[in-house]
C-alpha cells in the first residue's frame, strides 16, 4: 500500500527525532544536517540503515554522500519509495491467478 | 616515591549509586540479587538469578557520546561523573595531558556482540550493522568512552582481565602516577549483565543454579552450601591523584593507595590456586612496605564457588592467620565482574571512614580454612585494608589501601 507524501515525510522525520534526538521543530526541509542538526558521519551511516529498514529500500551510497539538508533526504526517499511502490504494483499485475 | 590518593568515588551497582548509601545497605544486609526472567529465553541455561543495576541516568551523557556507548560504558560514565564531582575536580584541566584513564571490562559489550552476530549471521550481510556496533564491541570500549566523554587526552589503558580488571586498573593507574606518567587517573571498571556473561560461568559449571524462589539467599561466599557465582553488573570509578597535587588544590582526600601486587597461577585457566593468591597478597604488602599485622580488614574476592572460596580462605589464612576480620561483598552485590574490584575498594574506603567491617551475606556455616568471618557488622578501628580479586587465567590482583595520610583531611 502506498503512503501519502505527508505520511512518508512524517515517518522520515520521526527517525530524526526518535533515533537522533533532534527536536521535532528543528526537522524542517531547509535544516542542514551537519551545521543545524549536529549530525556527523557516524550518524549519516546509521541514518541510512534506519531509513532502509523503515521503508524497505536500498539507498545508493554515492547519492547519500551528497545529502546536505533534511529536504535532500525527503526528496530522494520519496523517489525511491515511489519506484518501489510502482514496481510492486506492476509485479502484482503479473501474478498468475491461482 | 610519589604517593597516590583517592579523591573521588563513583559507582553504579545493584544496591544503588551512592557509596555511603550502598555501604549502609550492605550493613543492613540487603541483597541486589533478583530473579532474571530474561534468562528464561535460554532453556538450558542453569542460572536464573542475577544482580542488575538498580537504576542509572543515561540522559546525563550527551547523545554524541552516548550513541556509541554500551550499557557498561554508560554505567562507567555515570560513575566517573560522580567521582569527578565528589573530587571537586577542575574539569578544565582534564585535557592537560596529565590526566589518564585506566578502566577495564571483561570483554566489549555482550549485548552489542549478540546484535552484531545476529545481524551478520542471520542475513550474511553487513548492510544493517550500525556504525557504532564495533565501538560497543571493542575491548577498550569503557576506557575510550570515558576519555571521549570527559575530554581526557593523556594515556588511555584498558586492562581486560575479567574479575581482576578493576583491581588491576587501580593498581596500574597508581603506577602511572608513581612513575610520573600522569598526575591524575580515572581508574576502575564496568561490566553489563547479559545471558552471555551468565552463560560463561554456567558452561564451566561455576554458575549458581536454581534458587529462583529465593534469589537473595545466593551467592553464599565461604558457606558450606555455596554453589556458584551469581553474575552482577555495574561500574565503579575512582579519581586517583598524586598526593602533593591533591593537597595543593585542596582536594578531599579519602584514602591512600599504599600498595599493589599481582601474580599468575599459571597452572589452570579456571581453577584457582592458593599459592598464586598468596604471592599477589605478599607482593602488595611488600609494595606497601607493610606486614600482615598492619592490616585490619581483608576484603575477599570470594564469589561463592566451592573451589575458589576454599583456595582463597587457605591463602588468606596462610598470610593473616585467623584473627583479622575477612568478608566478601558478593553476597550483597553479586559478582560485578570487571567492576567488582573497584566497587569493593570504594566500600573498603567507606568501611575505614565508618570504622565498621561489613559482614558476608548468606554466610552461616563456614567450611573453609579458619578465618575471622564476622556474621554481623563489626565496629573496628580500620587503618588499612587488603582487597583481593582473582580472575580466570589464574590472574591475582591485590590492593592495599589506607586512611588518608596525616595532614590530609
Amino acid at each position: 500500500m502506498s503512503r501519502t507524501a505527508e505520511s512518508l515525510i512524517a515517518e522520515l522525520d520521526r527517525i530524526f527525532v526518535e533515533q537522533f534526538e533532534v527536536t521535532a521543530d528543528a526537522v524542517v526541509p531547509g535544516a542542514r544536517l551537519r551545521e543545524d542538526l549536529d549530525l556527523d558521519s557516524l550518524d549519516a551511516a546509521d541514518m541510512m540503515i534506519a531509513i532502509e529498514k523503515r521503508f524497505g529500500i536500498r539507498l545508493d551510497d554515492q547519492v547519500a554522500r551528497t545529502f546536505r539538508t533534511v529536504g535532500d533526504i525527503h526528496a530522494y526517499v520519496r523517489t525511491l519509495v515511489a519506484e518501489k511502490d510502482a514496481a510492486s504494483t506492476d509485479d502484482s499485475g503479473d501474478q498468475p491467478a491461482v | 616515591m610519589r604517593r597516590v590518593v583517592v579523591t573521588g568515588m563513583g559507582m553504579v551497582t545493584p544496591l544503588g549509586n551512592d557509596p555511603a548509601q550502598v555501604f549502609q545497605e550492605v550493613l543492613d544486609g540487603r541483597s541486589g540479587v533478583v530473579r532474571m526472567h530474561a534468562f528464561d529465553a535460554v532453556g538450558d541455561l542453569g542460572t536464573r538469578i542475577g544482580a542488575p543495576v538498580r537504576a542509572f541516568e543515561p540522559e546525563r551523557i550527551p547523545r554524541k557520546h552516548r550513541r556509541s556507548m554500551s550499557r557498561m560504558a554508560q554505567y562507567a560514565a555515570n560513575a566517573a561523573a560522580d567521582a569527578l564531582k565528589g573530587a571537586a575536580f577542575p574539569m578544565d584541566t582534564l585535557a592537560s595531558g596529565r590526566v589518564a584513564v585506566c578502566a577495564g571490562s571483561t570483554t566489549g559489550s555482550p549485548d552489542a556482540m549478540e546484535e552484531f552476530w545476529r545481524e551478520y549471521i542471520g542475513s550474511n550481510s553487513i548492510r544493517a550493522i550500525p556504525s557504532t556496533s564495533f565501538l560497543r564491541v571493542m575491548s577498550h570500549t569503557v576506557a575510550s568512552h570515558l576519555a571521549l566523554a570527559f575530554g581526557i587526552t593523556g594515556s588511555v589503558v584498558s586492562p581486560s582481565c575479567a574479575c581482576a580488571a578493576s583491581n588491576q586498573a587501580v593498581g596500574l593507574g597508581a603506577d602511572l602516577i608513581r612513575l610520573g606518567r600522569a598526575d591524575v587517573v580515572l581508574a576502575g571498571g564496568a561490566d553489563e549483565l547479559s545471558v552471555l556473561s551468565a552463560a560463561t560461568f554456567d558452561v564451566v559449571r561455576a554458575g549458581c543454579r536454581g534458587h529462583e524462589d529465593a534469589p537473595h539467599t545466593r551467592p553464599a561466599p565461604f558457606d558450606r552450601t555455596r554453589d556458584g557465582v551469581v553474575c552482577g553488573e555495574g561500574a565503579a570509578i575512582v579519581v586517583l591523584e598524586e598526593l602533593e597535587g591533591a593537597r595543593a588544590r585542596g582536594a578531599p582526600i579519602l584514602a591512600e593507595i599504599l600498595g599493589y601486587g599481582e601474580s599468575c597461577d599459571a597452572t589452570h585457566m579456571s581453577s584457582p590456586e592458593a599459592d598464586g593468591m598468596v604471592s599477589a597478597i605478599e607482593r602488595a604488602l611488600a609494595d606497601a612496605k607493610l606486614t600482615p599485622a598492619d592490616i585490619d580488614y581483608v576484603c575477599a574476592h570470594a564469589t561463592g564457588t566451592t573451589v575458589g572460596d576454599a583456595a582463597e580462605a587457605e591463602a588468606t589464612h596462610r598470610i593473616f592467620g585467623g584473627d583479622v576480620p575477612v568478608s566478601s561483598l558478593k553476597g550483597h552485590l553479586g559478582h560485578m565482574l570487571a567492576a567488582c574490584g573497584c566497587a569493593e575498594l570504594i566500600l573498603c574506603i567507606e568501611a575505614m571512614r565508618r570504622g565498621i567491617v561489613p559482614p558476608t551475606l548468606n554466610l552461616s556455616d563456614a567450611d573453609v580454612a579458619p578465618l575471622h568471618l564476622p556474621r554481623v557488622p563489626l565496629e573496628r578501628d580500620i587503618r588499612r585494608v587488603v582487597s583481593n580479586n582473582f580472575a580466570f587465567g589464574g590472574i591475582n590482583a591485590s590492593l592495599v589501601v589506607g586512611r588518608p595520610p596525616a595532614g590530609a583531611d
